[in-house]
């Protein structure tokens, strides 16, 4: 108890400073973004749902898009399990993206080898809001 | 005794400071790394940068001597449900055998008011954009 007693002022002073910078980070980083300062750093939910979409993987998609009905989601498994093998990855850069209030845009740049061995080199944009992909082109 | 109090008191908060920043990181963790290789960066293209340009000065003539009519009619698209733009800013772009993938964000206004922003990327390549995303 006297022990407890003791440290509870050194508690207080680490969460206090712990409180603050987590605070500020979260401002700070926040503000940069939306202003663009340093560019927007990849949201790890927009590259999980890229490395979900060229690798096929229909659940990872799902689970990362706004929730939908039975009928939509089989119609997703549907169309992975028919395309699986048809193309071949070879590149994924992202090119930058923005963040303005509770939307963030995410822009990639896919390289890929299809079926007949034609390589294909094409954009696509993400929108994402609180965490889900709501938008893709 | 007090000095090495105040002393250990700024340690401890700094501590904690340290401590906060590593929560934040947690907080907001990194992507995971792919699984392909990533193409290098190329600076923004003069002839994307101009239609950048047009779209963020309201340059509608301008817009349609640059781009033709399928074009014109992709960007229509892209740019949904913008009906407003404030601005356009260019995000990054990169290369691959002659053909350059320059990404913009335009910002503005829906048809409801509220502040949207869009992904748009131009294609260019010997100089002139050929297709719009």
């Amino acid at each position: 108890m006297a022990f407890l007693r003791a440290i509870r002022p050194w508690a207080i002073i680490f969460l206090v400073g712990g409180m603050l910078s987590f605070v500020a980070t979260a401002i700070g980083g926040g503000l940069v973004e939306e202003k663009g300062i340093f560019g927007v750093r990849e949201s790890a939910t927009a590259r999980t749902y890229m490395i979900g979409l060229l690798e096929n993987e229909p659940a990872s998609l799902i689970s990362l898009l706004p929730q939908t009905d039975v009928v939509s989601r089989a119609l997703q498994f549907a169309q992975s399990e028919s395309a699986t093998g048809q193309i071949q990855p070879i590149s994924l850069t992202y090119i930058g993206g923005r963040t303005s209030g509770s939307l963030s845009v995410y822009l990639y740049a896919i390289e890929v080898r299809a079926g007949d061995g034609q390589d294909q080199f094409f954009p696509l944009a993400l929108t994402l809001t609180g965490g889900r992909v709501i938008r893709r082109e | 005794m007090n000095r090495i109090r105040a002393l250990a008191g700024i340690v401890v908060f700094a501590a904690g400071v340290i401590a906060g920043v590593f929560a934040s990181q947690l907080a907001n963790p990194s992507p995971p790394p792919s699984p392909w290789a990533s193409l290098p960066p190329v600076e923004e293209p003069a002839a994307s940068a101009e239609v950048a340009s047009l779209i963020a000065h309201d340059d509608a003539q301008g817009l349609a001597k640059a781009l033709d009519s399928q074009l014109l009619q992709k960007l229509a698209q892209a740019i949904q449900p913008l009906v407003s733009i404030d601005s356009v800013e260019f995000t990054g772009a990169t290369e691959k055998q002659g053909d350059i993938l320059a990404g913009y964000v335009a910002g503005g206004t829906d048809q409801s008011g509220n502040n949207v922003i869009v992904g748009v990327v131009l294609r260019v390549r010997d100089g002139k954009v050929i297709g719009v995303n």
